[in-house]
C-alpha cells in the first residue's frame, strides 16, 4: 500500500465546478468594492435558490409521505404492524430481526411484506427531528452532542435501507449485556446495551426502529450519559420524508449488506498477545544515555541526558499535569501508591465478554527522563513535535522481542488495565507528563515553540510504570508514538535499569 | 499578495479545493457552495494574509471552515443515507474510483481529512495541525490510525499495532 499513489487517483473535478471556480475568480478579480457588494448580494440571492429547493423537497415529501402512509399502514382493509425483534445468541449475543405482521393471518402477512418491497431505484429519505435532548445540539451531520462535553454525551443517527429478503435474516450483535423491546411511538423497537470492554468502548447503547413504509431501519448509537428515555424521545420526534431523489440499490448500504458482511467475516478471531519479534540490530538503532540520535529526525537531534527512577512524584510540576492528575496516584506525602493490575482477556462477544484473567498488586515507579533537542539544520524549527513512548522489550541474540508482563498464573491475556486508570497495551506506556508550557499552538502542547539553528532545548518527560518492567524499558521518540520503520531503521533509546 | 496572485493560486488549486471539500461534504453541489464562498472570503480578506508562503494553507483553512458552515446550515434535516458514514460504515462511491481512494472515502471524517491533506495535497503535519486546530501529535496519531485502517481495508490483515 503506497498512500502517495493517492495523488494520481483523485477524481477529476466536475466540469460545472471548474466553470464556477473560473467564473467566481474572474468576478472577484475584476470588481471594485461597490461591485463586490453587488456580486456578493447576487451570490447570496443565488445561494438562496438552494434553500428553497430543500424546503420544496420538504413540502413535497410530506405530501408524498401522506399518500404512501395510508396504503402501507392498511392493506386489503387489514392493519399492518412492523417491529424489530430480538433473540439471544449464546450468553452475550443478540440477533436483531425485522418483522411485518398483519392483524389476522400469516397469509396476509406474506402479502403485506410484498407491499414494502424495496423499489429500484430507491427513493432517498431524510429525517427531521422535533426533539433534541437538553444540552445537546448538532455537532456534525447525524451527530448530536453536548458541545461542552463532546467526548461523553453523544447520539449518532443512522439509517439502514432494508431490502427484499431482510425479513428472514438477523443481525448479530456481540458483547450484549442488556436487550429489550421498547415502545417508540406507535412502533416496537429494540434497545441493546453493550458490555464494558475495559478500554474506552464509547457507543455502548443502541436503539433500532423499523420504518418499512420508508424502506429504512433507524439505528441510533448513544453513549452512557444519554438515557434510554432521551433516545426514545429523539426517535419518536423523527419525521421521515422522501427527498424526491433516487439512487440505485448497489450504491446504498442495506440491512442485508450488514448481515452478509457478518457472514463473510466469519467467527470473531481474537489475536493472542505474543512476545513477538519487533526487529533486530539490522533495522533498529539503539542509543544509550549521552548519545546524539539524528538522521531520522527532521533537522534535529535527540539525546537522553539523564534517567531517574522515583518512588514519589515530588519532581513533577503540577503546572504540567494534563489528562492525568498525578496526585490521584500518590498518597498525601507524594509517594506513589501500589496499583491493582488486571490482565484482561478479550471475549468473542457471543459466549464470553472481556474478562479479568488475573490480578495482582504492583509497585509503581516514576520514570523521569531528561531529553535534549538540538536543531542541527540551517533554519529555525517552529513547533517541533515530540512524543515519547516507553516500550517493554527483551533483547536476545540480536533480536528485540516484545516483553509481556506475566499474569499471576501464566494465563494469556490481551491487555492490562490498571486501577489508576492507565492501560498498558501492546507492551507500551504512553507519554503522561512533559514540562513544556502550552503556548496556544495546537491542543496537545507537546511541541517546542521554536529552535534556532544550533540551539538546544531541554524537556523532561515522565511515565508511571510497573516496577517489574524497569529492566525492559526502551524509549521511542517517533512523533507517531510507534516504533517506526518508515524512512530507515527505527530508533530506540535504552533506558533499562 | 495581490488579487492577480490570489487568482492564480485559486485556479492552480482547483483540484486541491475540490478534493478537500469532498472529504467533508457529501455531494458536489455542497462542495461548489463551499468553494464559491471560500473564493469570495479569500478576496475580501486578502489583507489579513501576512505572508505569501502561507497562502495555500490559509485558503484551505477558509475552505474547511466553509465546509463546516455548509454542514451546519443543512443540519436540521439529515440524510439517512449519508449518516451511515457517521458510524464508520462504508459509504457508496462511484465505481471508477480506485480501491485505495474508495478505502480513503470510507475512513471516518477525522481521519480522512488529514490523509487527504497530507497525501494528496502535500501539506506538512505542522500545516495540517494549524488548519484543523489540533496538535501535531494528534495529526500524527490520526495519520497512523488511518494507515492502520487502510491496511486492514486493502489487505485484509489484522489491525496494525504500534509495534510493527
Amino acid at each position: 500500500m503506497n498512500l502517495h499513489e493517492l495523488k494520481n487517483q483523485v477524481p477529476e473535478t466536475p466540469k460545472a465546478f471548474s466553470e464556477m471556480v473560473k467564473g467566481e475568480v474572474a468576478r472577484q478579480e475584476g470588481t471594485n468594492i461597490l461591485e463586490l457588494a453587488e456580486k456578493r448580494q447576487a451570490m447570496n440571492s443565488k445561494k438562496q435558490t438552494v434553500t428553497p429547493r430543500r424546503l420544496a423537497w420538504r413540502v413535497a415529501a410530506i405530501v408524498l409521505a401522506a399518500l404512501i402512509l395510508i396504503p402501507s399502514a392498511v392493506y386489503a382493509g387489514i392493519r399492518l404492524f412492523s417491529k424489530v425483534s430480538v433473540e439471544p445468541e449464546g450468553d452475550y449475543g443478540a440477533k436483531v430481526g425485522l418483522e411485518v405482521e398483519a392483524e389476522s393471518s400469516k397469509e396476509v402477512t406474506e402479502e403485506a411484506e410484498a407491499v414494502y418491497e424495496l423499489p429500484d431505484p430507491i427513493p432517498l429519505v431524510s429525517a427531521e427531528l422535533a426533539f433534541i435532548p437538553e444540552g445537546m445540539e448538532w455537532l456534525k451531520p447525524a451527530h448530536l452532542g453536548d458541545p461542552d462535553h463532546p467526548d461523553h454525551r453523544q447520539i449518532a443517527l443512522g439509517g439502514i435501507v432494508y431490502d427484499q429478503g431482510d425479513l428472514e435474516d438477523t443481525l448479530l450483535i456481540r458483547d450484549v449485556v442488556d436487550r429489550k423491546v421498547v415502545t417508540v411511538g406507535d412502533r416496537e423497537g429494540v434497545y441493546i446495551r453493550l458490555a464494558d470492554s475495559y478500554r474506552g468502548n464509547y457507543w455502548r447503547q443502541r436503539l433500532y426502529v423499523f420504518y418499512p413504509e420508508y424502506y429504512h431501519v433507524l439505528e441510533m448509537f448513544f453513549t452512557d450519559e444519554v438515557t434510554l428515555d432521551e433516545a426514545i424521545q429523539t426517535a419518536e420526534g423523527i419525521t421521515w420524508t422522501f427527498t424526491g431523489e433516487e439512487t440505485s440499490r448497489d450504491k446504498v448500504w442495506a440491512w442485508s449488506d450488514m448481515i452478509a458482511e457478518q457472514v463473510n467475516r466469519g467467527p470473531e478471531v481474537i489475536p493472542v498477545l505474543e512476545a513477538s519479534v519487533i526487529g533486530s540490530t539490522s533495522n533498529i538503532q539503539v542509543f544509550s544515555m549521552g548519545d546524539d540520535a539524528s538522521g531520522k529526525y527532521d533537522s534535529y537531534a535527540i539525546c537522553v541526558e539523564d534517567v531517574q527512577i522515583y518512588d514519589d512524584i515530588s519532581v513533577l510540576d503540577e503546572d504540567y499535569f494534563r489528562d492525568l492528575n498525578f496526585y490521584d496516584l500518590a498518597d498525601e506525602d507524594g509517594n506513589l501508591l501500589p496499583a491493582d493490575v488486571s490482565f484482561i482477556l478479550k471475549g468473542d462477544g457471543i459466549n464470553s465478554i472481556d474478562t479479568v484473567v488475573g490480578s495482582k498488586t504492583q509497585s509503581e515507579k516514576l520514570v523521569y527522563v531528561t531529553l535534549k533537542f538540538t536543531n542541527t539544520g540551517d533554519e529555525t524549527l517552529d513547533h517541533l513535535l515530540f512524543y515519547g513512548s516507553l516500550y517493554t522489550i527483551e533483547e536476545k541474540d540480536g533480536k528485540y522481542i516484545r516483553y509481556l508482563q506475566p499474569s499471576p498464573d501464566g494465563s494469556s491475556y490481551n491487555f492490562i488495565s490498571r486501577s489508576n486508570g492507565l492501560v498498558t497495551d501492546n507492551a507500551q506506556y504512553k507519554m503522561q507528563y512533559f514540562d513544556v508550557a502550552y503556548d496556544g499552538y495546537g491542543d496537545g502542547g507537546n511541541h517546542i515553540s521554536y529552535l534556532e539553528p544550533g540551539e538546544s532545548a531541554i524537556v523532561h518527560i515522565g511515565w508511571i510504570v510497573d516496577e517489574e518492567t524497569l529492566p525492559y524499558l526502551f524509549l521511542s521518540m517517533d512523533p507517531s508514538g510507534a516504533i517506526s520503520f518508515d524512512q530507515g531503521p527505527a530508533i530506540l533509546f535504552d533506558l533499562r535499569q | 499578495m495581490n488579487k492577480q496572485d490570489l487568482s492564480a493560486l485559486i485556479l492552480d488549486s482547483e483540484r486541491l479545493l475540490y478534493a478537500t471539500a469532498r472529504t467533508i461534504l457529501l455531494n458536489d453541489q455542497d462542495c461548489q457552495d463551499a468553494v464559491q464562498e471560500t473564493i469570495v472570503k479569500a478576496f475580501t480578506n486578502l489583507r489579513q494574509l501576512k505572508k505569501d508562503r502561507y497562502a495555500r494553507t490559509w485558503l484551505v483553512r477558509i475552505l474547511i471552515n466553509e465546509c463546516y458552515d455548509v454542514l451546519r446550515r443543512g443540519q436540521k434535516i439529515i440524510s439517512l443515507e449519508a449518516s451511515r458514514e457517521a458510524q464508520e460504515r462504508p459509504s457508496p462511491v462511484p465505481e471508477d474510483y480506485s480501491d485505495l481512494y474508495r478505502a480513503v472515502e470510507d475512513l471516518p471524517e477525522d481521519l480522512r481529512i488529514p490523509v487527504v491533506l497530507y497525501y494528496i495535497d502535500d501539506f506538512s503535519v505542522r500545516e495540517i495541525a494549524g488548519m484543523m486546530d489540533i496538535s501535531e501529535g494528534a495529526v500524527q496519531k490520526r495519520l497512523a490510525r488511518a494507515r492502520g485502517k487502510l491496511r486492514v481495508a486493502l489487505e485484509g490483515t489484522a489491525g496494525t499495532e504500534a509495534l510493527s
